[in-house]
């Protein structure tokens, strides 16, 4: 084989480092913080399956059980109309997560982060009288003799009933995706006749969503090891166009190869799984239990609280 | 035969994922400039993993790891006098070629590193033309990388490190997936660039190809310890050694005549490791 006509100028040596003059520190670039979200997702989901693995109340029972009963008891708390019912609920849920081995700290985290950021900036308006009139409660701004802006306590009232419906809500299907895994969460789904396309796409979708994720974590990694000089803003939207670009074309070209993989497997464009597992006793007990629950629940929040 | 300045050194590195799975544990290792040195192990014994914190793209709190003179941290890497300077140094060509692969085509992939240098543009075009005319890529300068073959990806994402002409190159699996001719020309490349003086750490566990591109070969145990480290050749004849570490199977036997005379398969005795580096050739 005839040798490479290597150019002078790669076989000159760069030298030693030379010394550190300045302080300065890089900017942490995007493709750094991309990586760090990219590893960020998967501990969170690495997590999430350890919790899963545990050996707990929930993480006994058939996910298509758990499944059913998670959508009853959001079902019932979205039907409450009392502050005590809703708040029992929310107990109830935290006291569950205990008994499954869910670490309380990451529970809370999960569901408080989201809740405060997303209800309360919603309903927030309704708390005024400008919006939503009633009795005022705080008086915060007077201006005329009979213009005043204040919290009412209709509005107060609302926003907390609406507050611990959502966290209700929340923590339920946060407690059932974090003691399920998600092969088996799917599944699950099959026992409220979710039809069986969906539940293969789902499937497919989370296995691949992986794929991608690596192979963007690759790509950024490639990027930082040849990042030796400062790039302007419009350079460096060119490379994440790009990446979009490249996954985009890896996907298509996987999604091409999962099919073929498929079709020579003997698929025929209907997706069969292999049976559920059967449910056994406990799976029935709690089932009783939860519709009880719920409907003492209901009776207190209509006739007692 | 090599120079004496030591171009990585290795003390007691140890290194694990986020998630607790230990990818490397107790490594002893050093590299001099101009040695053509191949990490070799199974699948998962960490040598990817390796050559990314030698790379600066990962960081161990176990051990130290210092690099042309200078203990890689977080902190200094985090310094961009220091990071530009280390990374126009030492060049990382990944597994992926589709990863490293990021520009929408050859010619711009090329001219990434260059261009962030802020090389002149004439200087850009002679550099990447030069690169284009030694790997001969001429009729893929306009090709998106989409386009390519598993070779002239492999070829490329070569390219587009060399434009910046580091002195040491870090090889991952350079040759898989490979046809015959194009792992050949990949080999003479190597080659070629460590004669010229470049340093080059291949990760493998491609045997066949062993002693072309390496004199010196680091054993990695399934349990992600430096097991064993010397010439290739003796590595190559120690057989227990590398069924100890999976990287051949009883039934294997090497294309080239067995030091005790015949040819494998033969039955063999494995003596434990126990994380020790193997016997007879290990440095003193």
């Amino acid at each position: 084989m005839a040798d490479f006509q290597i150019p002078e100028w790669l076989l000159q040596s760069r030298g030693p480092l030379p010394p550190i003059t300045s302080s300065k520190k890089a900017r942490r670039s995007f493709a750094q913080k991309s990586i760090d979200g990219f590893s960020g997702f998967l501990m969170d989901d690495f997590y999430a399956e350890r919790i899963a693995a545990k050996k707990g109340l929930m993480q006994g029972l058939h996910p298509g059980i758990k499944v059913v009963t998670s959508l009853i008891l959001i079902f019932v708390a979205s039907c409450m109309h009392n502050w005590v019912s809703l708040l029992l609920i929310n107990v109830y849920v935290l006291l569950l997560a205990y008994l499954s081995a869910v670490p309380l700290r990451i529970f809370l985290k999960r569901v408080w982060v989201f809740v405060p950021l997303f209800t309360v900036i919603i309903v927030l308006p309704t708390l005024f009288n400008v919006v939503r009139p009633g009795e005022p409660l705080v008086v915060l701004l007077q201006y005329g003799s009979h213009h005043q802006l204040a919290i009412t306590r209709q509005g107060a009232q609302s926003m907390v009933l609406f507050v611990l419906r959502v966290a209700a809500c929340v923590s339920i299907a946060v407690l059932l995706t974090l003691t399920t895994r998600w092969a088996y969460l799917l599944r699950g789904f099959s026992m409220i006749r979710v039809p069986t396309i969906f539940i293969k796409i789902l499937e497919m979708t989370y296995r691949y969503i992986y794929v991608l994720l690596h192979s963007a974590g690759d790509m950024f990694e490639a990027r930082l090891s040849r990042t030796v000089g400062r790039m302007s803003t419009g350079e460096q939207q060119k490379f994440v166009g790009n990446t979009m670009g490249s996954l985009w074309t890896i996907a298509l070209g996987l999604s091409d190869e999962v099919h073929a993989a498929m079709l020579s497997r003997g698929y025929t464009g209907t997706p069969r799984t292999l049976t559920n597992s059967r449910l056994r006793g406990l799976d029935w007990v709690w089932t009783v239990f939860i519709v009880l629950i719920s409907i003492i629940l209901i009776g207190g929040d209509r006739l007692v609280w | 035969m090599f120079g004496e300045e030591v171009v990585f050194k290795l003390k007691d590195v140890g290194f694990s994922y986020p998630s607790g799975e230990k990818a490397l544990e107790g490594i002893n290792l050093s590299v001099r400039r101009g040695e053509k040195v191949a990490l070799l192990g199974a699948n998962g014994s960490g040598k990817s993993t390796l050559l990314k914190l030698l790379n600066g793209l990962l960081f161990t709190r176990e051990g130290t790891i210092e690099a042309l003179g200078q203990v890689l941290s977080e902190k200094i890497m985090a310094n961009e006098e220091f990071s530009f300077a280390f990374r126009r140094r030492v060049g990382f060509v990944f597994q992926k070629a589709d990863a490293q692969l990021f520009n929408s085509n050859v010619r711009e992939e090329i001219a990434f590193g260059p261009v962030q240098l802020g090389w002149p543009a004439a200087e850009v075009n002679r550099v990447v033309d030069d690169v284009i005319s030694m790997l001969n890529l001429d009729r893929l300068r306009d090709r998106p990388p989409f386009r390519l073959s598993g070779g002239e990806k492999r070829l490329v994402a070569l390219a587009s490190v060399l434009s910046l002409n580091p002195d040491v190159l870090l090889l991952d699996e350079p040759t898989s997936g490979l046809d015959p001719r194009t792992q050949r020309r990949l080999i003479r490349l190597i080659q070629q660039l460590n004669e010229a003086g470049k340093t080059i750490i291949v990760a493998t566990h491609n045997l066949e190809i062993l002693q072309e591109i390496a004199d010196r070969a680091i054993v990695f145990s399934e349990d992600h310890h430096l097991v064993a480290e010397g010439p290739c050749e003796q590595v190559l004849s120690n057989i227990d050694l590398l069924v100890q570490v999976n990287l051949v199977d009883e039934e294997f036997h090497l294309h080239h005549p067995h030091p005790h005379g015949g040819h494998a398969p033969r039955p063999v005795t494995v003596p434990p490791f126990n994380g020790k580096k193997a016997g007879f050739f290990t440095k003193p």
